[in-house]
């Protein structure tokens, strides 16, 4: 299954994001960062690619990812949004 | 003991604060935002709804604007070392605590221009001298000591606002104010506020908070850089708020601690848990106002004032007098000059300074009386 990860500047973000998603009835994953995408330790948001969309014109400006990838398997690739 | 220090810090601390300075100590493992493991994630969340807490206490729009601190001294410090800079005008109320004259006369050595406006014998900012002072000087930075540790002197911070021309930013020094008034920093003229969380807050020591309007965050230097388990790729130190102002372990059960006093506060409110402590000042003010030896300073309005009475004895040393309710009437209050010199010169009590009574909500009336009591033997 295809997922989207959700990237942010700080686990204050990731958590300030999970808030408002889970108010709108979405309920994102909380997932370490994959190594692939970034040498920090942080953690991310994950989506299901069919709930990515509403989760992203869902979040208000200033809680809007860093950084958006699509996962399937152990490919990443980076969505421009 | 009766204990009526509660203005150095609050005593005793509701069980609920004890609780969750426990719980964060026995089953949160992991330190925030560092490692994704559950207990990492767990002490986040702590972190996390601590934040919103205070931020909604505040009335802040974002918490990412709520910077968690060892207390107001820190915040005062960031605020006041990392925004002003050589040839910067700052003015400050001379009823200021140590915790701003101190920073002040630091920066004045590096080149800033600092500036007392004046205050009457209770305290109160002469709103004229205030007015002449920002329009001829036009500072960057105005400070102000919502509530006087030395006398519980309110400032008018509404009467304040419309004299701060649209260039001049406003620090608040809400130490004392912070759990016995509102303080709303949406819809009002505040841009930096601090506090600590070990008074009225009922919170544990080393911890406090600061305030500040994300907009302005880039114009502050970090008092001081490191670990933020954020950007760990990156020797700069994070631009974004909370980061950049905090760095290394965050102090997590002080934090949650302080959260749960500010539950506990807003549990009681803070209308009830003002007016139980000014009761009780106005009951202690009402018992020695007529002696002739005992003189009281602050606000003769105690509408404006919090539940802190300073007073002195004829012919006796405000630590003598401190020395005395201790030994004889196990009565615990602070002599001296309560680390405000320039608020005892303005007053007329330095260097000398007067002997403090601070009731708190946790104070109960026999205490008053009985401290009350208690000055008048030693006076008569």
């Amino acid at each position: 299954m295809k997922k989207v990860i959700f990237l942010f500047p700080s686990i204050h973000y990731v958590l300030k994001a999970e808030k408002c998603l889970k108010k709108e009835g979405l309920k994102p994953e909380i997932i370490p960062v994959p190594k692939e995408l970034s040498s920090d330790c942080g953690m991310a948001l994950a989506f299901e690619e069919e709930k990515a969309q509403r989760a992203l014109l869902t979040l208000p400006e200033g809680l809007r990812p860093e950084k958006i990838f699509r996962c399937t398997g152990k490919r990443y690739e980076e969505i421009l949004w | 003991m009766i204990y009526l220090d509660q203005a150095a810090t609050s005593f005793p601390k509701p069980s609920e604060v004890v609780e969750a300075v426990a719980h964060t100590l026995r089953n949160i493992p992991g330190s925030p935002g560092r490692s994704a493991h559950k207990g990492a994630l767990a002490a986040s969340r702590v972190l996390f709804e601590a934040r919103e807490r205070v931020a909604a206490f505040i009335g802040a729009e974002d918490s990412s604007e709520v910077i968690f601190t060892s207390g107001a001294t820190e915040a005062l410090n960031i605020v006041l070392k990392g925004f002003l800079k050589k040839g910067d005008t700052v003015v400050a109320t001379s009823m200021e605590h140590n915790a701003v004259a101190r920073i002040l006369k630091t920066l004045r050595h590096q080149g800033v221009n600092v500036l007392y406006a004046p205050c009457d014998q209770e305290g109160f900012l002469l709103l004229e001298e205030l007015e002449k002072i920002i329009r001829t000087k036009n500072p960057k930075l105005l400070c102000i000591n919502l509530v006087s540790n030395v006398t519980g002197t309110i400032q008018p911070l509404a009467e304040i606002y419309p004299l701060k021309g649209e260039e001049t930013y406003l620090l608040v020094d809400a130490a004392q104010a912070a759990g016995h008034l509102p303080l709303e920093v949406a819809n009002s003229a505040i841009d930096f506020l601090a506090f600590s969380g070990h008074k009225g807050l009922f919170g544990p020591p080393g911890v406090g908070v600061l305030y500040l309007r994300r907009e302005l965050a880039s114009h502050i230097s970090p008092l001081k850089e490191g670990g933020t388990g954020s950007r760990s790729e990156s020797l700069f130190q994070p631009e974004f708020l909370p980061d950049r102002f905090e760095s290394g372990t965050p102090n997590l059960p002080g934090i949650a601690g302080l959260a749960a006093g500010i539950d506990f506060v807003e549990k009681i409110g803070l209308t009830r848990l003002h007016r139980h402590e000014t009761a009780l000042a106005d009951i202690f003010l009402e018992k020695i106002r007529d002696h002739p030896r005992i003189k009281i300073y602050g606000p003769k309005d105690r509408v404006r004032a919090t539940a802190i009475v300073s007073v002195n004895v004829e012919g006796l040393p405000p630590s003598e007098v401190a020395r005395r309710l201790d030994i004889e009437f196990d009565i615990a209050v602070r002599p001296g000059l309560h680390c405000a010199p320039l608020a005892h010169q303005t007053i007329g009590t330095f260097p000398q300074g007067t002997v403090r009574f601070s009731f708190g909500y946790f104070n109960r009336l026999n205490e008053a009386e009985k401290a009350a009591e208690a000055l008048i033997k030693i006076a008569s």
